[in-house]
């Protein structure tokens, strides 16, 4: 699923409403006619703030991920798949935009969770790096599970099922 | 994951930041110092004034020093986003808030608690004397701690910092500062303390239960 | 009583009922506090240990009575609109805190004038003074949360929790301060504690007292509605509103 719109249209809003920390005004929010509150341990979510802290190595950020996940993950292998190999041991605030984000986005490759919500995730990355990410996403809907993403860049069009433009209105 | 084995994960994770950022944890103990220091610089050297205004002091130096603290509580992992991850992970966040804290009380006001022993080469406090004074400092930083863990909390999203903190947490602090200098008054002028003392831990116990329950809705609050 | 509360939920209706009780109240509030402070101020007969000066009885303790009461409120509003997620009680806790302020101011100001001729000075470390400033920081605590917030809608939460935090803690201030000060004064200062006062000089106080409530009452809900008509601006019914009023 992929979320357009304008500036403040309301699309973080919006993911951070089905990811349970926006408390909304009015309707429900179900899957499959059960209330996704109760079921947020499938839900992961990667906002504009990624929950990275910048004084921590990426291996000891994962390692708080995996912590709060209870989730189990091959730490260097995964390191070596966004591409910071060798940078395993720096911290995180002596890195560059882009691989902060790498390393914010690599809860994608540890996460077992079913539905993918992501504000924005091609910020800063490059192209390979975009590439890398559409194939991650394929895989995940073709396995039948469900990525929700609000970009301003145009995704591949094999990649959109559902293509859902917010307007700005007051 | 059990609860406990979270809450002990979260503890750990707390302590991994601490030791990043250590020069942090001095800061507020070398405030505790200048502002004894600013006492017999004030009133003058005369011990017996100096002795007999202790207790107060040593309590007004912790209040102030662990409201420079305080704003750091739930600061960073609110800016990075990390609380975020807390509250939907779909474990209890109050077991993460419990330890944030316990590590905030452990790093910050545990020490400024045993640098009160200052006070008796300074102000030449009986070591008896500071004894039960570091008794109620101790309930005291359990109770600062519990207060302003929901001050801390509630100023998040307003970036107005440490003024504002005080006019929250001060006033609420009145009654155990009543209650723990008389105790030590009492131990002083030779007469039981056991009232004020029961008094001081009956507030701070009420506190410590029912502050992780106000911290967690107000960062909740906070996020949303 | 929660499914007859219901509706007032609703802006709107909250807005009307508050017009109204506004409308209802004050004409009351101000006879009785014509009739207590005439007969308190001209008729009531002068003590005889005070002179005139205990005549300020009739500001000091209405003033003082419900700059606590209004806390009170405060709390228990501000403990429904967390539990029931009750917009429209936030606003009304907003819109108490001013009030229950200039009544703490009122009560502290009266009690330093009455202090200067019975004490000497203009201020007295009395147990119920004290608790009164601390009450008037209480409330400070509240507005400054308030208009920290840029959005004022989780400022109005924020406040809500604070002031819930307070109420637990308003008890334990009041007695403490009232035992810290017989710790330290002794019992010298009774002259505040219940003066047996007599029928001729009680009526006027009690009128006074009920006259404050009304006040309190007729202003809140009166602030209550200019803090939804504000929050709501942009809705259909105030814009009606806005129009009714200015055809």
């Amino acid at each position: 699923m992929y979320i357009t719109g304008p500036n403040g249209a309301g699309k973080t809003t919006l993911l951070r409403s089905i990811s349970g920390l926006h408390q909304y005004h009015s309707g429900d929010i179900e899957l499959n006619k059960q209330p996704l509150s109760e079921m947020l341990a499938n839900v992961l979510y990667i906002g504009h703030k990624a929950g990275v802290n910048e004084n921590l190595t990426a291996i000891d950020n994962m390692q708080h991920w995996l912590m709060l996940t209870g989730e189990k993950a091959n730490i260097n292998e995964i390191i070596e798949k966004i591409g910071l190999s060798g940078l395993d041991n720096v911290p995180v605030k002596f890195l560059s935009a882009g691989q902060k984000r790498r390393v914010a986005l690599s809860r994608l490759w540890i996460s077992t969770a079913a539905i993918w919500i992501l504000d924005e995730p091609y910020t800063s990355i490059d192209a390979v790096g975009i590439n890398v990410l559409n194939q991650l996403f394929k895989r995940h809907v073709d396995n039948g599970k469900m990525v929700i993403v609000t970009s301003h860049q145009p995704l591949p069009d094999d990649l959109v099922d559902v293509n859902l433009n917010l307007e700005y209105r007051f | 994951m059990s609860y406990l084995d979270y809450f002990c994960l979260s503890l750990k994770r707390d302590m991994q930041l601490a030791a990043t950022q250590k020069h942090e944890f001095g800061l507020p103990l070398v405030f505790f110092v200048l502002v004894v220091l600013l006492v017999p610089l004030s009133v003058g050297p005369e011990i017996n004034l100096l002795n007999r205004i202790a207790p107060a002091m040593g309590w007004i130096a912790l209040i102030l020093s662990m409201l420079i603290a305080l704003p750091r509580m739930f600061a960073e992992d609110y800016d990075n986003g990390w609380l975020e991850l807390v509250f939907i992970s779909g474990q209890p966040p109050i077991l993460a808030v419990l330890a944030r804290m316990i590590s905030f009380w452990l790093l910050y006001a545990l020490p400024l608690v045993l640098s009160s022993i200052l006070l008796v080469p300074f102000f030449q406090l009986a070591f008896e004397y500071w004894l039960v004074l570091a008794q109620t400092l101790l309930m005291g930083s359990f109770l600062i701690t519990a207060l302003g863990s929901i001050a801390s909390a509630l100023l998040l999203g307003s970036r107005k910092g440490s003024a504002v903190m005080a006019l929250l947490v001060i006033p609420l602090l009145i009654p155990a500062l009543i209650f723990a200098t008389s105790a030590v008054d009492a131990v002083i002028q030779g007469l039981p303390n056991t009232g004020p003392m029961l008094m001081l831990a009956g507030i701070s116990v009420l506190s410590i239960t029912l502050a992780p329950i106000a911290t967690e809705h107000s960062l909740k609050l906070m996020m949303s | 009583m929660f499914k007859w509360l219901h509706p007032y939920a609703k802006p709107e209706n909250a807005y009307t009922l508050s017009e109204k009780i506004y409308a209802f109240v004050i004409p009351l509030a101000t006879l009785c506090l014509i009739v207590g402070s005439l007969w308190g101020l001209l008729f009531a007969p002068t003590d005889y240990q005070q002179g005139e000066s205990f005549r300020l009885i009739y500001f000091h303790v209405p003033a003082a009575i419900w700059s606590m009461g209004a806390y009170t409120t405060m709390g228990v509003l501000g403990f429904c609109a967390l539990v029931w997620q009750i917009r429209t009680l936030e606003l009304a806790v907003i819109a108490i805190a001013p009030i229950g302020a200039i009544f703490t101011i009122l009560a502290l100001a009266t009690g330093a004038i009455w202090g200067k001729p019975m004490w000497g000075t203009w201020w007295v470390w009395d147990a119920r003074l004290t608790s009164e400033l601390i009450l008037l920081f209480l409330y400070l605590g509240v507005f400054a949360l308030y208009f920290s917030f840029d959005d004022k809608r989780t400022g109005g939460k924020a406040a809500c929790i604070l002031a819930v935090v307070g109420i637990v803690n308003v008890p334990i201030i009041h007695y403490s301060v009232e035992w810290w000060n017989t710790l330290h004064q002794g019992a010298t200062i009774t002259k505040f504690d219940k003066p047996s006062i007599a029928g001729d000089m009680l009526w006027p106080l009690l009128i006074n007292i009920v006259g404050f409530l009304l006040l309190f009452i007729a202003l809140s809900s009166y602030r209550f509605a200019t803090e939804l008509a504000k929050s709501e601006a942009h809705r259909k019914w105030v814009l009606k509103l806005v129009r009714k009023n200015l055809s």
